[in-house]
């Protein structure tokens, strides 16, 4: 009974041990994952997830449809590879992805294995300063040819969205300055910067010295300041030194931002936005608003895409174009499968398949070049067989590109980091003049 | 010791022996599992949201540089009173009118959000009682014309989600010249353009609600109407009382028990509510919780427990202004004798005008659904402008594949898209599992709680079962999001069931205690004397005998359940049931797939109520005018 119970005793250290040894924390699998190709990580994937659930949590609801696509790929080096994903790509409402991801990480039912994010402020407070999301770099990302690495490695992003300043050309008013959307009189329509954070972000972002310093070059262009904007941006000084924000120009930022709170229009979403700009009776009107809801427009006698004009695409125009935030892949800290996400991951932004559910879309640019459909003609009229003929029919429906829109453009670009360290206080000041408007 | 410790057992074993003999019987053991289950979970939610103000949030105002004092100097290193503080006490400078102006945190978050709350819900009272008190008036002791049909298309707004009426209400008044953007209908077919405090703000909140809680009014002060003893105004009017006075000295009173029920119900209803302040621009508590969450998640908290403290007065308001027996329904004797009056040629001014206005808030709202749905852009009414009939379209419904041109963003048709159908799927498996479940127990307590009226542990359970009704929507929601992400349960069925359950169990145990109340105790006592066991007496002669009260116990919340927003929104992702997936087609702006979900929810509503209506004779309407 002895030998039994010994023999019993022996074989449960062993497989303790062989178990201990073998399991991996998601930091490890990471460190492997990035040294491996896509290949590699398809065969890691094949073995960790065949027949198993994977769920995973996103602000876009087009990861539910890169799903499928990724299995399929799999099964082409293993027939038999199945994955119950279905129902599994969640997308929660109300800002609520942080709180959903936090209590699935810290709680003891460990489910989502990775996240398509958004809103680079509460990533870095919420997720990487606290440990909870990790970064996974793809190697094949990383000796992509023409990558675009500044801004998009660390954490990883799958795309940058853009979201420009447009308005509705069937009156008389035309803007050629940013000053202009923030004039007296001006209510330019804009999705309000507490349901959608990336908003509040951008004009964070404006504060920065980079991007006041566009805004004051804007300023001195601009024909309609007089002497009271003088006066608010010199007072802005003390509001900067208050809020904490240094740099030579950052009052001229600040004052941007406190006119654009105190003038725009709050709408639920781009959507309603667009579907209204584009009206022959919103006439003068301007708006901010993602540049791809233009697709969705359909050409009637009350709405057309040759209503609205693109501002930064006028040549004389001045100062920035819109803003642009990213939509960022991270593992879980807790990741139930951790291969299978970084597999999916590399595939996301590496592969023109696995981009393809975004890269449909004008506006929105990945990193790496060749995952990228070119929508630089989209505007012109398509034959039968779907090629660009010589008659362009909507010019705002031609998308200039990534590099365009950062350099000439000059879209305000979304850095985590220093939206994260001027929220605390800025938040709070931006609030006061929503709230008192 | 052994002296001693004799008295100590037999005194356990005499409060044993009583403990058995009171939970043999079955009213007393179902009272006592159901006092603890109701109170875990109501009070444990309720737990989880005041904890959660004095937890540290990362990446919230908590967690910066400015609150590192307060949390090191009190409840250890993962709890703060910085929030509280914060809130009540810190002050913020910023520009207002271009001046630089120091404002409190608190008059910035809360004070204008709960006063605008407490204003829509004060208005929202105010018209619903009016709106569907005189309609209820009308249609239980006037010849009104056409009582079926008013009486049916009546409750429509209440079926509807009640945003639907907020972005109509956008669609028909909004302007490029007052509210900007684009011209809504009144403008393009009128050109009348309606100021700006008819279209934002205080007054279209306050009248979606009045219009989407009348029918509520009229269900509850309709029943007392119809049930009403005729016998004391004849006696009014034997003794020459004119009719005005006799309406304010007779009538009036005997209906105000369901007026009071009314204004309890509305006013928690129309606190809670998200949707219409959202759509319609006015800050209150629940869009100011969700705005808040992203930095000051711990403040945003608070907001949600200032929300169920309203809950809690509005209980003592009941106590203290009813008794347990007239608590928000009045349904009296047996009389039968109603007096009709009679409105003489001005039935059919009146008849016409409750026609226009139930045309506007039930019959408008499903034409121009099912209109939408054939628009080629979300509001684009170029075909009706400019008479052209080819700029309709049935894309909406018949697209196969996933398209993002032509506004379609990447979504199959209505009748292909399987997200929806399984969204619609996920509401009705909630909607049926909260119905049986909320149903059966609230049954179950009007039972248990007539059996023993004199009781203060029924009393007990009895207002436990009513609370989450009287709380605002939010407010449940948010302690059952904080609940369900603790325990893992987040975007389950499991989570929104639970919260359903809790929240809707009034509906059924009012319903079913106002019923149980009028059944004599003989006729239960007979069977008992025949030996008869306790389930076979539920199952043969209680509830055949009150079985349109109690299937209302279970046709409220199941209706209720398709419609609701505000308290699952925060519990699940947005495809999993069809009010959070409409939610995201209306702020997505688009408003053909949301139409379409709407009309196909109205119609299965309707089917769900006529089919039941027909097979036992109870309806959300029945009893009122409905069936007359």
């Amino acid at each position: 009974m002895k030998k039994i119970v010994s023999i019993i005793l022996a074989l449960c250290l062993c497989l303790s041990v062989f178990s201990f040894a073998s399991a991996e924390t998601v930091e490890e699998v990471i460190a492997q994952a990035e040294t491996m190709t896509l290949d590699e990580l398809f065969q890691k994937a094949i073995e960790e997830s065949n027949g198993k659930r994977f769920d995973a949590v996103g602000n876009s609801s087009r990861g539910k449809s890169v799903l499928p696509i990724f299995v399929e790929a799999l099964q082409k080096i293993d027939p038999s590879y199945t994955l119950d994903y279905e129902g599994g790509w969640q997308q929660p409402k109300e800002n609520k992805i942080f709180d959903q991801l936090t209590e699935d990480i810290n709680g003891a039912n460990h489910v989502m294995s990775m996240t398509l994010i958004q809103d680079g402020n509460q990533i870095q407070s919420k997720m990487l300063d606290t440990g909870l999301l990790l970064n996974f770099v793809p190697k094949d990302w990383q000796e992509a040819e023409g990558v675009a690495k500044e801004g998009n490695e660390n954490p990883l992003a799958l795309q940058t969205l853009n979201k420009v300043f447009m308005f509705n050309n069937t009156g008389d008013k035309v803007y050629k300055n940013m000053w202009d959307f923030v004039a007296e009189g001006e209510a330019p329509l804009f999705m309000g910067v507490n349901s959608e954070p990336v908003g509040k972000n951008f004009l964070y972002m404006m504060t920065n010295d980079k991007y006041a310093t566009i805004a004051k070059e804007a300023y001195e262009a601009w024909e309609g300041k007089n002497e009271e904007d003088d006066a608010l941006i010199e007072s802005m000084k003390e509001d900067a030194a208050d809020l904490g924000l240094t740099g030579d120009n950052v009052q001229y930022g600040l004052a941007w931002v406190y006119l654009w709170c105190e003038k725009y229009n709050e709408q639920t979403d781009d959507g309603p936005i667009c579907n209204t700009l584009v009206t022959t009776s919103a006439k003068d009107q301007a708006g901010l608003l993602v540049y791809s809801k233009l697709r969705s427009v359909e050409e009637t006698a009350e709405s057309s895409r040759n209503n609205i004009t693109v501002a930064a695409y006028q040549d004389d125009y001045v100062g920035i174009g819109g803003y642009a935030y990213k939509h960022y892949l991270m593992l879980t800290k807790s990741s139930p499968l951790p291969w299978t996400s970084c597999a999916l991951i590399a595939y996301m932004t590496t592969t023109q398949e696995g981009f393809a559910a975004w890269g449909k879309d004008m506006g929105g640019y990945a990193p790496v070049p060749a995952c990228m459909q070119d929508h630089s003609k989209d505007g012109y009229e398509k034959d039968e067989n779907g090629n660009v003929t010589d008659n362009l029919l909507y010019p705002a429906m031609n998308d200039r590109g990534y590099d365009w829109w950062l350099n000439e453009g000059k879209l305000v670009v979304e850095e985590p980091a220093y939206c994260a360290s001027v929220s605390g206080t800025m938040s709070d000041w931006i609030d006061m003049i929503v709230n008192n408007k | 010791m052994t002296t001693a410790a004799a008295p100590r057992a037999g005194s356990f074993r005499r409060t044993w022996n009583r403990f058995r003999t009171y939970i043999t019987k079955p009213q007393n053991a179902i009272l006592l599992a159901l006092g603890i289950i109701l109170t875990i979970t109501t009070i444990y939610p309720m737990i989880t949201i005041v904890r959660d103000t004095v937890r540290i949030h990362p990446g919230s105002i908590d967690t910066q540089e400015r609150a590192l004092d307060s949390q090191t100097e009190v409840l250890g290193s993962t709890l703060t009173t910085y929030n509280w503080k914060n809130l009540f006490t810190d002050t913020i400078t910023s520009r207002v009118g271009r001046e630089r102006v120091t404002q409190s945190v608190a008059s910035i978050y809360l004070w204008t959000p709960l006063i605008n709350s407490v204003l829509i819900s004060v208005f929202a009272c105010f018209g619903a009682i009016l709106y569907g008190g005189v309609f209820a008036y009308l249609v239980t002791r006037t010849n009104l014309k056409f009582k079926k049909y008013l009486s049916s298309i009546f409750i429509f707004p209440y079926i509807m989600p009640q945003w639907t009426l907020a972005v109509m209400w956008q669609n028909l008044f909004n302007s490029n010249a007052v509210t900007g953007g684009n011209d809504g209908l009144f403008v393009a077919l009128f050109n009348v353009y309606m100021p700006k405090w008819w279209c934002e703000g205080l007054f279209p909140v306050s009248v979606v609600l009045a219009i989407h809680y009348a029918p509520f009014a009229y269900i509850l002060i309709g029943g007392i109407f119809r049930n009403m003893d005729a016998n004391l105004e004849e006696a009014a009017t034997i003794l020459n009382t004119p009719k005005w006075k006799t309406f304010f000295r007779v009538t009036l009173p005997l209906v105000r028990p369901a007026i009071l029920s009314t204004i309890l119900l509305v006013f928690s209803s129309a606190m809670g509510s998200y949707p219409i302040p959202h759509y319609l621009k006015l800050s209150t508590l629940s869009t100011q919780y969700v705005g808040m969450s992203t930095n000051r998640a711990g403040q945003a908290s608070i907001l949600a427990v200032i929300m169920i403290l309203f809950g809690f007065l509005i209980m003592i308001v009941n106590q203290r202004t009813t008794s347990g027996r007239k608590n928000f329904t009045t349904v009296t004797g047996k009389s039968g004798q109603s007096s009709v009056v009679n409105l003489g040629p001005a039935k059919y001014v009146v008849s016409a005008l409750f026609v226009l206005l139930t045309l506007f808030t039930g019959i408008l709202p499903i034409i121009l659904f099912a209109i939408e749905t054939f628009l080629p852009n979300p509001g684009d009414y170029s075909f009706i402008k400019y008479g052209i009939s080819g700029h309709t379209t049935t894309k909406w419904w018949l697209t196969a594949e996933n398209v993002t041109e032509n506004g379609m963003y990447g979504q199959k048709g209505i009748l292909y898209n399987q997200d929806i159908w399984n969204a619609f799927a996920g509401s009705f498996f909630v909607a049926i599992c909260c119905a049986l479940l909320a149903g059966t127990i609230g049954t179950l307590i009007g039972y248990c709680v007539s059996k023993n009226r004199r009781s203060k542990w029924a009393a007990y359970v009895n207002n436990m079962a009513f609370l989450p009704y009287l709380m605002p929507s939010l407010a449940v929601g948010v302690a059952f999001f904080v609940f369900g992400s603790g325990v893992g349960i987040y975007n389950t069925f499991l989570l929104l069931i639970l919260a359903g359950v809790v929240k809707y169990i009034p509906f059924a145990s009012r319903s079913a205690l106002n019923s149980m109340m009028q059944l004599s105790g003989e006729i239960e006592e007979a069977a008992i004397i025949q030996d008869i066991p306790w389930w076979k007496r539920m199952t043969q002669i209680i509830i055949p005998i009150q079985k349109t009260s109690i299937i209302s116990g279970f046709l409220l919340p199941f209706m209720t359940c398709l419609r609701e927003l505000t308290l699952f929104m925060l519990l699940c992702g947005q495809g999993k049931i069809i009010t959070t997936m409409l939610g995201y087609f209306d702020e997505m702006g688009l408003y053909a797939f949301s139409s379409g979900i709407n009309l196909i929810l109205i119609i299965l509503i309707l089917i769900f109520n006529t089919l039941v209506n027909k097979l036992t004779g109870a309806s959300i309407d029945s009893g009122i005018g409905g069936d007359s």
